[in-house]
């Protein structure tokens, strides 16, 4: 029942099915209305009374009428036969008498009573079909200035569409209960579709939360009167409809039915956004009335608020107020004075006052402004800067001398980091240094070990020995450099070199290394050489690690591409290889000290190759990243290009 | 055979470094202190030394600026002290040459052989407007030999006339296409790369550590040179 309720197919089938109820109702009540006759005449049959033939009395005194008027130029005899032939009692059921009605005397419009109104009014009878015996139905009928005085004959004489109406309304009239039963089941029918599509409004799917459609979203204010707008449009379209279509019924019954579903369509959606909760909140008014009031209570917090402020900060508030309030009441006594008969004295007064109050102000903004800009200069690090305190007001003063103070406590601090930074590096130097020397003794008794000529196990023992120790050499030197490196205590002199010519002069040094490993180099780059800001040695170091990674990881037969390019005032260099096992780290976790891409450490090496690489590339003003797609290794450095930095 | 002092606090280096030279066929002298290698060079006839730099009482910086004042016997400092500064210092206090620590013992056996050489047999030589001399390596470019130290290195033509351009301007550095123009006649065109492989092989005939370079450097991102003598 309730995924009956909630399906989208369902709801239209009971909107339409209201929609046909609704007509159907609507159908059944005009029959019923016209057939019980509310003006029924004693011996008459009931659809003299009935508002079937009172409309189609009106229809054919309308045509009677238009005929007239299309052929009053003929002389009256004439038209007399014309119309006995057109509108005789065997052509129509209507008999009528065209009148014309005159006014005598004057058009006065003072108020006569209307019995002498009356009494001046004369009547001319312009033609006349003919008056039937008895008539069913008598009515005057207006048209301009002609009045139509209408008879249907009782019995009906003619086969016209009196004659039809009346057959198809005694056929109903026998009928009612019948109809009546059919408008009690359509009102039954209209009320439960509307119950039901009501309580299903705003449900849909399977979910139990009142979802709201385009339309419910859609503000109701604005929602109700679009709809009643189109409403007022159906009903006005009505009149046109009927007389000019012919189709009566149709348009009887279709205009109310769709004015019933526009107005059911309301119903619903007020139904689901009541169902929703807030049904108010989204209309224009309300959401008007929210931002008005939303304007008004920030401005009142602001100035309560401001209030506050001022009230909170007494002491400031009191001095800046006093002089204010003083400056205005010298004012007011030089004003005095001059309109008091002082004259020029006061006004000359007056002029050097304020001529001295405006250069206190000015005084006052550039000390402002110095303060502002001295914290300025501290935030972006330049933390000696000290504000110039001259023909500075007290306030400003100390509150200058305490910026410089946090200048200080601030380069205190930066140097501390120095310092300590400093001191690691030496440490790990000194330590570096004191480990060496054991090392220098393992390292040769080891070479005298081996040249012993030593056979089976021991050899192997020596061996791991060997390599080992060689390790533990590599390891200390790298360690040193790495930290001296991040710490900047490398010597730098950055000069003009070139990276091509560099790139090459690597390979030649990599050319047996290279050709082990079976690896092919392809370098790309311009035909002109580019020159970069770097200390040639240093770059050698980072270019030198790379490739040292770039054997040691590469797939066998493999190629090493080189790519060197501009771009902007940078010069990239770009090493991309395929890696021979699976980077199975993240690639920026490689650049961290001792990370390697192999986590089984099988192969030798420090693992801070890219940690040096890095710290170099940064001391000389460059960038350094590395990614991994997939197998391909990539190492990106970028340094600013030679002529660009000078 | 000559006589070599040497001088650390650390007695297993010492022990080892007596194994490696001894077995060379020097005679070996012991010290453990700056002040014990200076009086051993008082009361012996010693021809080389080989000197750490951190050591008690004396260290090997002061003890080398001491022994300057009367000998001029070449003297190598051995130390864990890797820094250029510290090379640089030691090499103006006096000493020849310099080999860090941990050290090669082949590298230190070459090294004590070089200066040996220098210092034993090579004297003032008459020099001939044809033969560059600069340090231990010497060309001479009518009989198209190379010596180092003394002894021949062979090399083949290519290497020669590379080390020979070179030579010529000493100190002045030579980009790789210049280099290649002027040795194969041609244009470099991509080509670069087969002079930085020439000169590694250059080097690692002419040079005791082929990775730290005393005659033919590289300068990184220009080119090569040879090192001006002093």
């Amino acid at each position: 029942m309730n995924r009956l309720r909630q399906s989208v197919t369902a709801k239209t089938i009971a909107a339409l099915l209201s929609a046909v109820f609704f007509a159907g109702a609507l159908i059944g009540a005009s029959i019923l209305t016209a057939v019980s006759g509310i003006y029924v005449l004693p011996g008459e049959s009931a659809y003299y009374g009935s508002t079937w033939c009172y409309d189609k009395t009106v229809e054919i005194a309308g045509e009677v009428a238009l005929w007239y008027y299309a052929n009053d130029w003929m002389d009256e005899s004439a038209l007399s036969a014309e119309a006995r032939e057109r509108f005789g009692p065997d052509k129509t059921n209507l008999g009528f008498r065209l009148i014309v009605e005159e006014r005598s005397g004057p058009d006065t419009f003072d108020s006569g009573s209307a019995a002498t109104q009356e009494a001046q009014r004369s009547e001319t009878v312009l033609l006349e079909s003919y008056i039937p015996e008895r008539a069913g139905f008598h009515m005057r009928y207006h048209y301009a200035d002609l009045v139509v005085e209408c008879y249907v004959s009782s019995p009906l004489t003619a086969a016209d569409e009196f004659w039809e109406d009346k057959n198809i309304f005694d056929r109903l009239a026998a009928e009612q209960d019948m109809i009546s039963l059919l408008l009690g089941v359509c009102a039954a029918g209209l009320l439960v579709t509307v119950v039901v599509l009501c309580l299903s409004a705003g449900r849909r799917g399977d979910s139990a939360e009142i979802t709201l459609n385009g339309l419910d979203r859609v503000p109701l204010d604005f929602y109700l009167l679009a709809d009643g707008l189109f409403i007022v449009f159906l009903i006005s379209t009505i009149d046109g409809l009927f007389y000019g279509t012919g189709l009566h019924g149709v348009v009887a019954v279709i205009i109310p039915t769709l004015c019933y579903l526009m107005g059911l369509a309301a119903l619903l959606t007020i139904a689901a956004r009541a169902k929703a909760g807030g049904i108010f909140k989204n209309t224009l008014v309300y959401r008007s009335w929210r931002t008005l009031y939303g304007g008004i209570k920030r401005v009142c917090s602001a100035v309560t608020d401001t209030a506050g402020m001022i009230v909170k900060n007494a002491r400031v508030t009191f001095k800046a107020g006093f002089a204010f309030i003083a400056a205005q009441l010298i004012n007011v006594c030089l004003a005095a004075g001059f309109f008091t008969g002082g004259g020029p004295f006061f006004f000359f007064l007056g002029a050097i006052f304020n001529f001295l109050l405006l250069a206190g102000l000015c005084v006052i903004a550039v000390n402002l402004q110095r303060l502002q800009d001295g914290a300025k200069r501290l935030a972006e690090g330049e933390l000696d800067f000290r504000v110039d305190t001259a023909r500075m007001f007290a306030d400003f003063k100390t509150h200058a001398e305490r910026l410089g103070r946090i200048g200080e406590g601030m380069s205190i601090a930066l140097e501390q980091r120095m310092r300590s930074e400093r001191l690691k590096t030496e440490l790990i130097t000194n330590v570096s240094h004191d480990i060496k020397t054991p090392l220098t003794s393992i390292i040769n008794y080891v070479d005298l070990l081996d040249k012993e000529s030593l056979t089976g196990q021991p050899q192997e023992y020596v061996e791991v020995l060997k390599r080992q120790s060689a390790r533990l050499r590599k390891l200390t030197e790298d360690l040193v450099e790495a930290s001296k490196a991040s710490a900047g205590m490398v010597n730098l002199s950055l000069e003009k070199t070139g990276v091509c010519e560099l790139l090459q002069q690597g390979l030649g040094e990599y050319e047996e290394k290279l050709a082990q490993g079976n690896l092919e180099t392809v370098i790309t780059a311009p035909e002109a050489e580019l020159y970069v800001m770097a200390d040639g040695r240093l770059l050698w170091r980072v270019i030198d690690n790379l490739l040292n990674n770039a054997c040691k990881y590469s797939l066998p037969g493999t190629r090493v591409y080189f790519n060197v390019y501009r771009l902007d005032d940078q010069v990239g260099i770009l090493i991309k290889n395929i890696s021979k096992e699976r980077l199975n780290i993240d690639a920026d976790e490689l650049m961290e000290r001792f990370v390697r891409g192999d986590a089984s450490r099988a192969t030798e090496g420090s693992g801070l190759g890219l940690n040096i690489a890095r710290s170099l590339v940064e001391l000389m003003k460059g960038s350094f990243s590395i990614s991994a797609d997939g197998d391909l290794f990539k190492a990106h450095i970028r340094l600013p290009c030679w002529a660009c930095s000078l | 055979m000559p006589n070599i002092l040497i001088c650390d606090d650390e007695k297993d280096i010492v022990a080892a470094l007596r194994i490696y030279l001894g077995s060379e066929g020097y005679r070996i002298f012991e010290a453990y202190t700056g002040k014990g290698a200076i009086e051993t060079v008082r009361r012996e006839d010693i021809h080389l030394i080989l000197m750490d730099i951190m050591m008690p009482e004396l260290d090997g910086i002061k003890a080398t600026a001491r022994l300057r004042e009367d000998y001029n016997i070449p003297i190598i400092l051995l130390t864990a002290k890797s820094e250029d500064s510290d090379k640089i210092l030691g090499l103006n206090i006096g000493a020849d040459d310099y080999i860090t620590k941990p050290f090669n013992p082949v590298e230190v056996i070459a090294r004590v052989k070089s200066q040996l050489r220098r210092y034993v047999s090579l004297g003032g030589m008459a020099k001939k407007s044809s033969v560059f001399r600069i340090g231990g390596v010497e060309l001479d470019d009518e009989a198209k030999t190379v010596r180092v130290d003394g002894e021949p290195a062979a090399l083949t033509p290519i290497e020669y006339n590379i080390l020979l351009l070179l030579m010529k301007s000493p100190g002045r550095v030579y980009s790789s296409a210049q280099i290649y123009e002027q040795v194969w006649n041609e244009s470099a065109y991509g080509s670069e790369n087969a002079v930085a492989v020439h000169i590694r092989h250059l080097r690692e005939k002419i040079e005791i550590n082929p990775s730290e370079p005393r005659y033919l450097k590289v300068v990184w991102g220009l080119g090569y040179k040879f090192e001006k003598e002093g």
